[in-house]
């Protein structure tokens, strides 16, 4: 080193510690970022982590592809921008029957496709019947039609069209969520003459009734959409939307702060609290419809008795979590159902007490001298639930190690998941579950309901929970119309799934997008969708 | 060879853990919906049959399709081959001559504080995480100087004729494009190429310190011979055969998908590619991505064998000799 000193002229030497200043200064970001101008003609561009699947609505199932689908289709009613509330879309009234087997929807007039045929109530059963029918002329190979089982099944009996505006829609038993299932992306109305005109190819020539319309994609990198004129919203203020694929979220959270993008997607808790503290972007929060908990197996010996359970309950300090793993960027629960979603009732509270939960685990026959030993499973990657689930896991470990439980932490590939989580190998495992529109029955029958246990393929239900007063409560809330008697019973259920303690439930993780400040009239929808309807660039 | 590689290919991909019906459908599918959509991906039929399939197809240039994005699969790598190779090829012309000079003038300045300064540089080029270094440079020359774009190909709209964005801008290319789609290299291929730069760099260090302590360039020395002809008429085309050897595999490597560069660069490339098909168990993508880096690796290997018989006079392609 001596040499090497004795060597280097002075001048190089002082460059050199110039060169290293200038890196360093150039990572602690130590002043703020201007606000970036306002670009001109007025675009948008969203920067997203990855490219949509497809863009025809019925047979996507990803975030990527229906947050775009979301500009590009309408459906019969949608939701709020906010919240899962139903408002008025293609359809500006509609009917139910008293029995609640019938619902009749009356279009809009005047709506057209960005082809420029107009929508009538034709198309719109053409639609349905596209994907209710295996045999419909419509179809096409490679059609999987994801959500069609989930959310109608058989339970539609007919559909009628009325006259050129209006249309009838006949259940064969009343569905509780019914307008929530018609407000689903996936039953965003594609123009029929597009998809008989492209065949397969339909998912990359999409044509809608949204207040955008498609440009074009080049794979891997951006799709733009550019305005429809004759949108019946009226004229978007904003000419393009170009949605850039940006797999790295330090590179898609650097581009926000510069002003290359407007809108970013999907940020990590890590990169939303700096920045908070920059001027160039402004970060926008919605609560989640997810809930993430710890998976506790019922059916595992070792988890039956209900003190275990409970005692697991009062000794993970959930806050704790909150606080440092999802970087605060969470509401700690006690239920299911996230925050804003109807029929929510925290029916008690099982605050976090080390001393109360090894009370309870002596009561089950547990000491230092007889520890309990139980596995705990994570995956290896980030869900939207769940920013930090290794961290998480190690953390519930250490704070299970209090009450005479020893746990035995393992990874599982993400692949192979939820197959064998579903399957119930698990004795603990960390989970969630994300909603798809609200409706409380969305959360407990998948949860809860014991119909959902599948241990040959994998059920949703991967508490193994069996309770049939639960599934009494599921069902008779599910066939119930009156929202005023269907909250009764979720509070029932709230009560009884609290008193028997089959899981954990951790928090509900808010989303999180940061968006450039003068940008106005965004929405982020609690599904996650984008609702760019009514964004307008605003006076610096 | 081929038939190797599409055997290991195959059976490598489905022994990776995970359903891609299951993956496509998402947690709350029946068991009845994930046998229909494998019956629908041909995932039902034997494992024997689906290979048989797959190399009967693949021997006529017909991969398949992409079980996520029912597109050919030749289609996708249409789009990312020209992609990453444009992006090698760009990070190759930096780490050869960088590496070949900075290992060369470091063997020259041997123990001196050049000498130091070119292996630090050399072992950090191995040792820097590649993410890291990307992030590092957006920061500097996309945040600090604006003066570099962040990632992607180019912030324009380009005709695809090739795929080779820098030929197409100029083949048809909006006014500006090309200048747009240079800026848009320079960074991921200034990251991709600390690696090879690094490598090429100690082997022609090593190879140049061992022929000038060879006779013969004493000899060239006593006869007076100047010295730039000893270095560029004996030293270098002594010194640079094994440095071709390393640098060939290099870009075979480089070929099969800079995961990290694309990644951090939003590059549309192999690298992405493969990522993402892993991550959705897209069987057909993730075979046809490997085979294709396979096949990349073998031809780059079977170029530098021939480059040997053209370099070296010793070598010699006749089987008789």
């Amino acid at each position: 080193m001596a040499v090497c000193c004795s060597r280097m002229p002075a001048a190089r030497f002082k460059l050199s510690l110039f060169l290293l200043a200038f890196w360093l200064g150039v990572g602690c970001e130590r002043k703020p970022d201007q606000i970036p101008p306002v670009p001109s003609p007025a675009v948008v561009v969203v920067a997203k982590p990855g490219d949509p699947v497809g863009l025809d609505p019925a047979n996507v199932t990803d975030l990527e592809s229906l947050q775009i689908c979301r500009s590009l289709y309408d459906t019969l009613v949608q939701y709020e921008p906010d919240s899962t509330r139903i408002m008025p879309a293609l359809a500006e009234s509609w009917e139910r029957s008293s029995d609640g087997l019938e619902v009749t929807f009356h279009l809009r007039r005047g709506v057209v496709f960005h082809d420029g045929t107009p929508l009538t109530a034709s198309d719109v059963k053409a639609n349905y019947e596209r994907q209710r029918d295996p045999e419909h002329p419509l179809r096409s190979a490679g059609d999987t039609f994801f959500y069609w089982n989930d959310t109608w099944g058989d339970r539609i009996e007919s559909i009628d069209v009325l006259d050129e505006h209006t249309i009838c829609f006949r259940f064969n038993e009343p569905i509780a969520p019914l307008m929530q299932n018609f407000a689903m992306p996936f039953f965003g109305i594609v123009s029929p003459r597009a998809l008989k005109k492209y065949g397969s190819d339909y998912f990359r020539n999409p044509v809608g009734t949204g207040p955008y319309k498609f440009e074009n994609w080049v794979p891997g990198d951006r799709l733009t959409l550019v305005k429809h004129q004759e949108s019946w919203r009226g004229e978007p203020a904003v000419e393009r939307v170009t949605f850039l694929s940006i797999p790295d979220s330090t590179a898609r959270a650097l581009r926000l702060r510069k002003g290359s993008v407007h809108i970013a997607t999907a940020l990590s808790p890590q990169s939303v609290e700096s920045l908070r503290r920059q001027p160039s972007v402004k970060v926008v929060e919605q609560p989640g419809l997810n809930v993430a908990f710890l998976a506790l197996n019922n059916q595992s010996t070792k988890l039956a008795d209900s003190r275990v359970r409970k005692a697991i309950w009062h000794a993970v300090d959930r806050g704790a979590l909150v606080r440092g793993l999802y970087y605060g960027l969470a509401d700690q629960t006690d239920t299911a159902l996230p925050t804003g979603v109807w029929g929510r009732e925290e029916t008690g509270s099982r605050p976090f007490d080390v001393a109360k939960g090894r009370a309870l685990m002596e009561e089950a026959g547990y000491s230092t001298d007889r520890r309990l030993q139980l596995g705990l499973w994570y995956m290896a990657v980030p869900r939207s639930y769940l920013p930090e689930p290794k961290a998480t896991a190690e953390a519930i470990a250490r704070m299970l190690e209090e009450i005479y439980v020893t746990v035995d932490l393992e990874p599982v590939d993400w692949g192979v998941y939820l197959d064998r989580v579903g399957r119930g190998e698990h004795e603990m495992a960390l989970a969630g579950w994300i909603g798809d529109h609200g409706d409380p029955d969305n959360y407990f029958s998948f949860i809860f309901g014991s119909a959902n246990i599948d241990q040959v393929v994998g059920g949703t239900n991967v508490l193994f929970y069996t309770n049939s007063e639960v599934d009494r409560l599921i069902a008779e809330a599910r066939r119930e119309i009156d929202q005023a008697k269907r909250i009764e019973s979720y509070r029932s259920l709230q009560e009884t799934i609290f008193e028997d303690a089959p899981w954990l439930p951790l928090a509900h993780a808010r989303q999180v997008v940061g968006v450039h400040p003068l940008l106005q009239g965004f929405h982020l929808h609690p599904t996650g969708v984008l609702v760019l309807d009514e964004l307008r660039w605003g006076e610096p | 060879m081929l038939l190797g590689i599409l055997l290991l290919v195959f059976f490598m991909v489905r022994a990776i853990p995970g359903n891609p019906a299951r993956n496509m459908l998402g947690q709350r599918a029946t068991a009845e919906e994930i046998a229909k959509v494998e019956k629908q991906l041909g995932l039902d039929q034997p494992v024997i049959t689906q290979f048989a399939n797959f190399a009967w197809q693949a021997v006529r240039g017909d991969l398949g399709y992409s079980l996520r994005h029912h597109v050919p699969v030749t289609e996708e790598l249409a789009r990312a081959v020209p992609a990453t190779l444009e992006l090698t090829v760009a990070a190759f012309l930096i780490a050869c001559p960088v590496g070949v000079l900075l290992g060369g003038w470091s063997a020259l300045k041997k123990g001196t504080a050049a000498d130091l300064l070119a292996t630090a540089f050399s072992l950090s080029g191995i040792s820097v995480p590649i993410f890291w270094l990307g992030l590092l440079l957006i920061l500097i020359f996309s945040v600090g100087l604006e003066i570099l774009p962040f990632g992607g190909r180019s912030e324009m709209v380009i005709p695809p004729y090739t795929g080779f964005l820098l030929l197409d801008s100029l083949l048809g290319g909006p006014p500006g494009s090309f200048v747009d789609v240079l800026k848009h290299l320079v960074l991921p291929a200034l990251t991709l190429s600390t690696v090879p730069t690094a490598i090429i760099a100690r082997m022609s260090r090593s190879c140049a310190l061992q022929v000038l302590d060879a006779d013969f360039v004493r000899t060239a020395r006593a006869k007076g011979v100047p010295e730039r002809q000893v270095l560029m008429r004996h030293v270098l085309p002594n010194a640079i055969l094994p440095v071709i050897t390393v640098a060939g595999l290099q870009f075979g490597y480089l070929l099969g998908g800079a995961v990290l560069t694309e990644h951090v660069f939003s590059w549309p490339g192999l690298g992405s590619l493969l990522l993402r098909a892993i991550s959705e168990r897209d069987y057909p993508v993730i075979q046809s991505a490997v085979l294709v880096a396979a096949v990349a690796f073998a031809l780059v290997n079977l170029v530098v064998d021939l480059l040997y018989a053209c370099l070296d006079p010793r070598v010699s392609l006749d089987s008789d000799r």
